[in-house]
């Protein structure tokens, strides 16, 4: 007899279908949007004025279909998920039953949104009451009607206390109620099947565990259909978003092929001898270039070295100090490294004045954790044995690790920095172009100027310089590894 | 005799995930000078059990002494002590793969040597020729700098043993030393471990899978089964149905020369 | 057809010269990372000193080529004959003396002397050059003449020496000193102004940490034209970069149009690869002006990521297993046949993997690549910055992050759940 359930895997094939139903809708109001602008001539910046309640309707809309998708049909996120739709005894359920689950499901959805929005009251009100007090304003919950007037620190304290008494006791109540009703309504339980399903006297069952489990071409499958959908959109989509026309692309090439043949034409008049605006030459540029990445890996690794350690799960994470250290180091590592080189190079710009220092700056940010967090999970895939051993003969934490994790962590921590250094010479040739220093700065210089034949050098330079990377660090980290 | 060298005493180990529980109430005493081995089944406790004597695993309850000195109840200095007068011997060899030979072995002395050397990598001359001679004594003098993951297996527990001769041990635990080398070479490793117990005076204690070794090498012998003491004794007292006791009804003997 | 190549091997002899090439190879390359090192310690210490002393002025070469080329010459000929220079010792080579009538020598110091000697004279008469190439034992005439010889000695044989107590070792960290010194000189690091100026850097900070919510939907809108120009840019590419993969494979096409084919793949990706997309880009919008930037965007992403791509996929075509190859090329299929059932079961995973990849890296250039010419949202952010509109600027800030991140996160699920 079945008794799993998928909770997880049931919760995100409805995510998939749902998100996939909004991207339908959100492809559906460019496009209106599109046309509108193409019949009606207005300004190209022109959006068609949806009311509020079309947003509601769609996000709430396709929410249903969703819901309606999965119950009537094999829906694109139970395909993906490989998840069935089937009676008790895993026989084929009829239209009828499978419609008469979805009501149960839009019944039993409507009861969850209900409780939820209750358990979600104390946060809510809390939040009012905050924002009522900071700004003086009161309590209310619309704006415009006032709940609760307050004036003055001294009473509102008071306010505060019992309201949040209150709201606390209530939403202890609702939470409590929103989990039970999430633990055997909906789709929570993992071990046994939701009230709908009870009810409906069906089941949800990985694909994987039926016999009789039939594979039709894709072309008569309804999530078949909206796949061809989806990319089709994504495609007409992009195409008119994007702005791509191969016309124009034709047209102008015509108009721009000098600028082809002046970039393969490289101009080397300034490749030794400074360049009179920007006093630099090029390879003196390109020299600032290869030292901004340079100084930038080394800064980087004196820093991402000892904070690896820290960002390390397998070293750090025998307390609750450790986790919360381990938490924050990979925190930090995710978040400035999501940060592109170049807005740190904007930031820093600022900072200290654009010019070299900058560019190097950015590069070292963004080193240290891309590097913390190579480095980090470098550590934690080594052999925890010697550690063990070490550890046995007496030996303090520190020695344990200087001693049994750094000597296994040293060829792969070079191969990682040679590959960042290389990563450090692309990046340090387009930092330029916000203003550090550098090649990119002359490109960007000699690109406004018109100047192609210039330019061509300095791409070029730059092709030289980055291949030679690339080809050495390979084959160095082709010998360490 | 005089006291005891290790007391035991209700030794348990509970592991919180999954409730299992692999060490149940042990207690026993071990004399200075004695080859004790631990046989069982795997799983039945025998890793456990060694390490949490020297706390590289924290028990659950129960006491261990150590020449009087309570081990389970010592801060992090005292223990660091008490762990270098253990040696113990892995049955993965876990040496450092990347490491030299000579580093391997002079980490025994990680306990005793004075911090910024250690720092430094700078060990003391003495320490040196004493990893030197250690490694004269497992044969393996002249592998002084090659690179451990260039070693055989046999030859990786032989630096095994000499990491541990390098910490003056008066107690040696041997965590299944030899379950991953052949028969041959087994034998000999654990020659090695009976050269150290005869001549160096060091207690040895050490869990083994097979009885034939265990009743060659061994002065006596405790038993583990899920987590509990089945059997103790000399090795000449396990016949067949104490046999069939301890590995269960299905297991038939091996003999390993 | 790899067997064939495989016995060819066995059966012609090497001619010597190539033969001698294997020890001559080592041997040259050791003079070449000394004389390397040598060159790289000149230039960058006068560089550093003329720019320092001058201020930045005028030409940093302060001598004449020829005597640069001459001291680069005469420091690995020097250093290899009177001590273990780094060269030597990265290619585990040393200097012994051979004896022809085997008798003790208290000094080894006179055929050192005479090795740099005779290096003089054989060398610059060209003979030295070809001599150990045409020689039976392949040793070097200089060698010969002084009874010295370069040989190579295996990792256990070398005797450990503390690094401060070897010339490489110091020479090494010489390097290392004067490359950082430059370096600390040329990026004008100046860490006073990192703390002194850091109110500078305040607004930024404000205005990222408090965004400036109307923004929030038309950061949106600009978001979705960010990723379209990452999606089309990668499914264009995608579809140009697979048959263009099995061209730049070394083991599909053999011959030699298919070496030719091959050769030109490989340079050509990697020189569009050199370019980073965002200099493609600039170049774009010129192209197909900046009405269109997007699609100006879309184009620097397609060129730069078919170049990728194609990388990436003929090296995984490069590692198939050639079982399966065997096996039907075996049974007599043709080589469409061997294709479709022999080599894309195998990489259909991988290539999917690789566009996942790709398509994440797409998404993050698209994010900033507006900053200079392509379109989207890093268009965008790059006038705010101008504007010095920081919360607003900080918004955009934060929804690059954020697709960043999902982006890391659901392309690195999907191709955990690939593999």
């Amino acid at each position: 007899m079945h008794v799993r359930s998928f909770p997880k895997r049931r919760f995100m094939a409805l995510a998939v279908d749902w998100l996939a139903l909004l991207y339908v809708s959100y492809g559906v109001y460019y496009l209106i949007n599109h046309w509108y602008r193409e019949l009606v001539t207005v300004r190209p910046s022109y959006q068609v004025p949806f009311p509020l309640y079309a947003w509601v309707a769609a996000f709430v809309g396709s929410f249903l279909l969703a819901v309606l998708w999965e119950n009537v049909g094999i829906s694109l996120g139970f395909r993906a998920f490989g998840l069935r739709v089937r009676s008790k005894d895993a026989q084929h359920v009829s239209l009828g039953r499978r419609i008469r689950r979805f009501g149960l499901d839009l019944v039993s959805l409507c009861g969850l949104f209900a409780v939820s929005a209750l358990a979600a009251a104390p946060i809510v009100g809390l939040a009012t009451l905050f924002l009522g007090v900071r700004h003086g304003s009161g309590i209310s919950l619309f704006p415009g009607t006032m709940l609760w007037p307050i004036s003055g620190w001294l009473s509102t304290l008071g306010h505060f206390a019992a309201a949040a008494a209150i709201l606390a006791a209530a939403g202890g109540v609702a939470y409590i109620a929103a989990r039970a009703m999430l633990r055997n309504v909906w789709m929570v339980s993992r071990d046994r099947d939701n009230l709908v399903d009870r009810i409906a006297k069906t089941s949800v069952f990985r694909a994987a565990d039926l016999e009789d489990l039939q594979h039709p071409k894709w072309y008569r499958t309804s999530s078949g259909w909206m796949t061809i959908l989806l990319i089709g959109m994504s495609l007409y989509v992009g195409w008119l978003m994007t702005r791509i026309s191969i016309a124009a692309l034709i047209q102008r090439a015509g108009v721009t092929g000098y600028i082809w043949k002046e970039l393969l034409r490289p101009d080397l008049s300034h490749l030794v001898a400074a360049e009179p605006v920007l006093q630099t030459s090029l390879l003196g540029a390109l020299l600032e270039t290869v030292f901004m990445a340079l100084m930038a890996t080394v800064a980087g690794v004196v820093f991402a070295f000892p904070l690896s350690f820290l960002g390390a799960r397998n070293i750090m994470a025998t307390g609750p100090i450790g986790w919360t250290i381990y938490t924050i180091m990979r925190g930090f590592f995710n978040i400035v490294r999501s940060v592109e080189t170049l807005i740190w190079g904007i930031i820093f710009g600022v900072w200290v004045g654009f010019g070299p220092f900058a560019g190097m700056l950015a590069l070292t940010v963004h080193t240290i954790a891309a590097l913390g967090k190579l480095y980090s999970e470098q550590v934690e895939s080594i052999d925890p044995g010697p550690l063990e051993a070490i550890a046995a003969t007496g030996a303090r934490r520190w020695q344990v690790v200087l001693y049994g994790v750094i000597p296994q962590i040293i060829p792969s921590y070079l191969a990682f920095t040679l590959y960042r250094w290389d990563i450090n010479v692309r990046m340090s040739t387009v930092i330029g172009l916000v203003g550090a220093g550098g090649i990119g700065r002359m490109l960007f210089y000699y690109k406004n100027d018109g100047r192609w034949g210039e330019m061509g050098t300095a791409v070029l330079l730059i092709v030289a310089v980055v291949w030679l990377m690339d080809y050495t660090s390979a084959r160095v980290r082709e010998k360490i590894t | 005799m005089d006291k005891p060298q290790l007391q035991i005493e209700h030794l348990t180990k509970v592991y919180e995930r999954g409730e299992v529980r692999a060490l149940n109430d042990v207690s026993f005493e071990v004399n200075r000078g004695e080859f004790l081995i631990l046989i069982g089944l795997s799983g039945s406790g025998k890793s456990t059990f060694l390490r949490c004597v020297n706390r590289l695993i924290e028990p659950t309850s129960g006491k261990v002494y150590l020449n009087g000195i309570d081990v389970t109840g010592a801060r992090s200095a005292e223990l660091r002590r008490i762990r270098r007068q253990i040696g113990m011997v892995f049955q993965q060899f876990n040496l450092v793969r990347r490491s030299s030979v000579l580093t391997n072995v002079l980490a025994g002395r990680l306990g005793y040597v004075p911090r910024w050397r250690t720092l430094l990598g700078r060990f003391p001359h003495e320490d040196i020729k004493k990893a030197e001679a250690c490694l004269d004594r497992v044969g393996l003098r002249e592998k002084m700098y090659t690179r451990a993951d260039q070693l055989s297996g046999g030859q990786q527990q032989r630096v095994g043993i000499a990491r541990a001769l390098m910490q003056d041990p008066e107690l040696l635990f041997a965590d299944e030393p030899v379950s991953a080398l052949d028969p041959a070479t087994s034998n000999s490793i654990l020659q090695y471990l009976e050269q150290m117990n005869k001549s160096d005076g060091v207690t040895v204690i050490c869990a083994l899978h097979f009885l034939s070794l265990a009743r060659r090498y061994g002065t006596r012998i405790i038993a583990l089964k899920d987590g509990e003491i089945v059997f103790e004794g000399l090795p000449n007292e396990i016949d067949e149905a104490r046999f069939k006791e301890i590995y269960g009804e299905d297991a038939e003997e091996v003999e390993i020369r | 057809m790899a067997n064939k190549e495989y016995y060819a091997d066995f059966i012609k002899p090497k001619p010597r010269w190539l033969a001698s090439w294997d020890t001559v190879k080592p041997r040259s390359l050791a003079f070449l990372t000394d004389a390397g090192f040598a060159a790289l310690l000149l230039l960058v210490a006068t560089y550093f000193f003329t720019r320092v002393i001058t201020g930045g002025e005028g030409s940093f070469l302060v001598m004449p080529w020829w005597a640069l080329l001459v001291i680069v010459v005469e420091v690995p000929v020097v250093w290899q004959s009177f001590g273990i220079s780094l060269g030597m010792r990265a290619l585990g080579l040393r200097l012994i003396v051979v004896d022809p009538q085997d008798r003790p020598r208290r000094t080894v110091i006179v055929p050192r002397f005479l090795r740099v000697l005779a290096w003089h004279i054989s060398i610059p008469l060209l003979i030295g050059i070809i001599w150990p190439l045409v020689s039976r034992d392949a040793r070097s005439l200089h060698g010969r003449l002084s009874h010295t010889q370069l040989v190579g000695v295996s990792p256990e044989q070398v005797k450990k020496t503390a690094w401060y107590r070897t010339s490489s070792g110091l020479a090494t960290v010489l390097l290392c000193v004067v490359i950082l010194a430059a370096g600390v000189s040329i990026t004008k690091i100046n860490l006073k102004t990192l703390f002194t100026e850091a109110s500078n850097s305040t607004l930024v900070w404000r205005g990222l940490f408090s965004p400036e919510w109307s923004e929030f939907a038309e950061g949106l809108e600009l978001l979705m034209v960010t990723i379209f120009m990452a999606f089309m840019a990668t499914l264009f590419a995608v579809i140009v970069a697979a048959p263009l993969s099995f061209f730049a494979a070394r083991n599909l096409f053999r011959g030699k149009l298919g070496r030719v084919v091959y050769t030109f793949l490989r340079v050509a990706t990697s020189v569009i690869r050199s370019i980073e997309p965002i200099v493609w880009a600039i170049i774009f919008v010129v192209i197909v002006t900046p009405r269109r930037a997007a699609f100006a965007g879309v184009l620097a992403l397609f060129l730069h990521s078919i170049a990728d791509l194609t990388k990436l996929y003929s090296e995984r075509l490069e590692s198939i297993d050639p079982g399966p190859v065997e096996a039907i090329t075996a049974t007599g299929g043709s080589k469409s046949q061997v294709i479709q059932y022999g080599i894309v079961p195998q990489i259909l995973t991988p290539y999917l993997s690789f566009t996942l990849y790709r398509w994440d890296i797409n998404v993050r250039m698209a994010t900033i690549i507006g900053a200079l010419g392509g379109g989207g949202i890093g268009q965008m952010l790059i006038q705010y910055t101008r504007l010095w509109d920081w919360e607003r600027a900080g918004m955009l800030i934060l929804l690059i992050i954020a697709t960043v991140w999902i982006m890391d996160y659901v392309s690195g699920r999907l191709r955990a759940h690939l593999e």
